[in-house]
């Protein structure tokens, strides 16, 4: 077991670390979300290799684990601190418009309540369909579909120029 | 730019995490060995109850006390993130034509020797810490009649020609700006892990894969297995 578990953990972690950044917009959370989802994973190691689909089962940990520390936070001076705190003086010198961009997309995302950030994280940074997404925060496709669409319209109106060029390709 | 890409360009810059493994497994047995201890506490506090008078601390050399000492981590064996497939149990790997990102067509022709896949983006910051190792391998590799291709994912030419130079990385890469050849693949790696590598034999079929940056050591690992095992 524990073999099996360290090889997807290893092979995952990376991955889980990105898209758990996406969701909390702070690298320590982030890591600590990693953490949690891998000590969740392990307690029910059992039940989740036999889970047909291991990646969705770690994303969907990694989703509820942060959904119900949010709950347990109640305000969190600390991700105030985001974007503009800890990253932009890793830019590398060049790549000043993209660390703006960056900046700009985490503070959108971060506009966001933490449901409608989570669909749009599973649906547009992992690429799962409506019905998956669904399934992991335990809704209707309806409701997924419709959250989905007033947060694009608000990322839209926040994100103007870049956002634009990604509706024009819808 | 789709917001797919504009979430990649949120985490470019986002360094690694450090492994998060031994720490999982370390609070998992921590908290596995409280639970139980906690059990066992329970069931003395009650046979004390029944009279039978037991104050030296009974549990103390239980296992469950010896598995919080013994809270290691088991190392793994294999590279991080590599599965190898068997020679019988291979399956083919998809053909691969394109247009490189200098503008040349491209197919692949897997017959006769082994073919390294690698599966990058200029914005993908593990990518970048495994360039240089990645160039260095080919050039080792390249005179055994290793086949080494790019597949540039989700990126622009302009940023990955710039990449490339950057890290000396001398074979073609396909432009893949929509998906489309990554998610030929799909059966094989899922299209949102970046960077990965698949090692095909020389008869076309899938030898392993890797999910995750590599090293050199880990890269040499895999294609040995692929030039060592043939399939039929």
């Amino acid at each position: 077991m524990d073999k099996e578990f360290e090889s997807f953990a290893h092979e995952r972690q990376q991955q889980l670390y990105r898209t758990a950044y996406l969701l909390c917009g702070n690298p320590d959370r982030a890591q600590d979300l990693v953490q949690s989802t891998l000590v969740a994973l392990l307690k029910s190691w059992a039940k989740a290799r036999d889970a047909e689909n291991l990646d969705a089962y770690a994303k969907k940990t990694l989703v509820r684990t942060f959904l119900s520390e949010r709950r347990k936070l109640r305000r969190e001076a600390e991700i105030q601190a985001l974007a503009s705190g800890g990253r932009t003086d890793r830019a590398v010198p060049g790549h000043a418009a993209e660390a703006e961009l960056r900046i700009l997309i985490l503070e959108a995302l971060r506009s966001l309540p933490p449901r409608p950030r989570a669909m749009l994280v599973l649906r547009y940074w992992e690429d799962l369909s409506v019905e998956q997404t669904a399934v992991i925060l335990g809704c209707s496709e309806g409701n997924v579909k419709s959250q989905c669409s007033r947060s694009l319209d608000k990322l839209r109106a926040l994100l103007g120029a870049p956002f634009s060029e990604f509706a024009a390709s819808l | 730019m789709d917001l797919h890409e504009l979430f990649s360009t949120a985490v470019a810059d986002l360094p690694d995490v450090p492994d998060q493994v031994p720490a999982a497994h370390r609070i998992h047995q921590r908290r596995t060995a409280m639970a139980r201890s906690g059990a066992i506490a329970a069931a003395c506090a009650l046979v004390v109850g029944v009279g039978t008078l037991t104050f030296a601390s009974p549990w103390s050399h239980h296992p469950a006390v010896k598995t919080v000492s013994a809270a290691g981590t088991p190392t793994p064996s294999v590279p991080r993130g590599a599965t190898d497939f068997n020679p019988d149990k291979r399956s083919a790997a998809p053909a691969l034509s394109g247009v490189t990102l200098t503008g040349t067509p491209y197919s692949t022709s897997y017959a006769g020797h082994v073919t390294v896949i690698e599966v990058w983006g200029s914005w993908c910051a593990p990518c970048r810490e495994d360039a240089p190792d990645l160039a260095e391998t080919y050039t080792r590799f390249e005179f055994k009649g290793v086949d080494f291709v790019g597949i540039d994912t989700r990126d622009n030419n302009g940023a990955a020609l710039a990449y490339d130079a950057q890290y000396g990385i001398k074979f073609p890469s396909l432009q893949d700006p929509d998906e489309a050849l990554v998610l030929d693949f799909k059966e094989i790696i899922p299209a949102t892990s970046v960077p990965s590598t698949v090692i095909v034999d020389s008869n076309g079929k899938v030898a392993a894969t890797i999910r995750s940056a590599v090293t050199s050591a880990d890269l040499d690992a895999e294609i040995d297995y692929a030039l060592t095992t043939a399939s039929r």
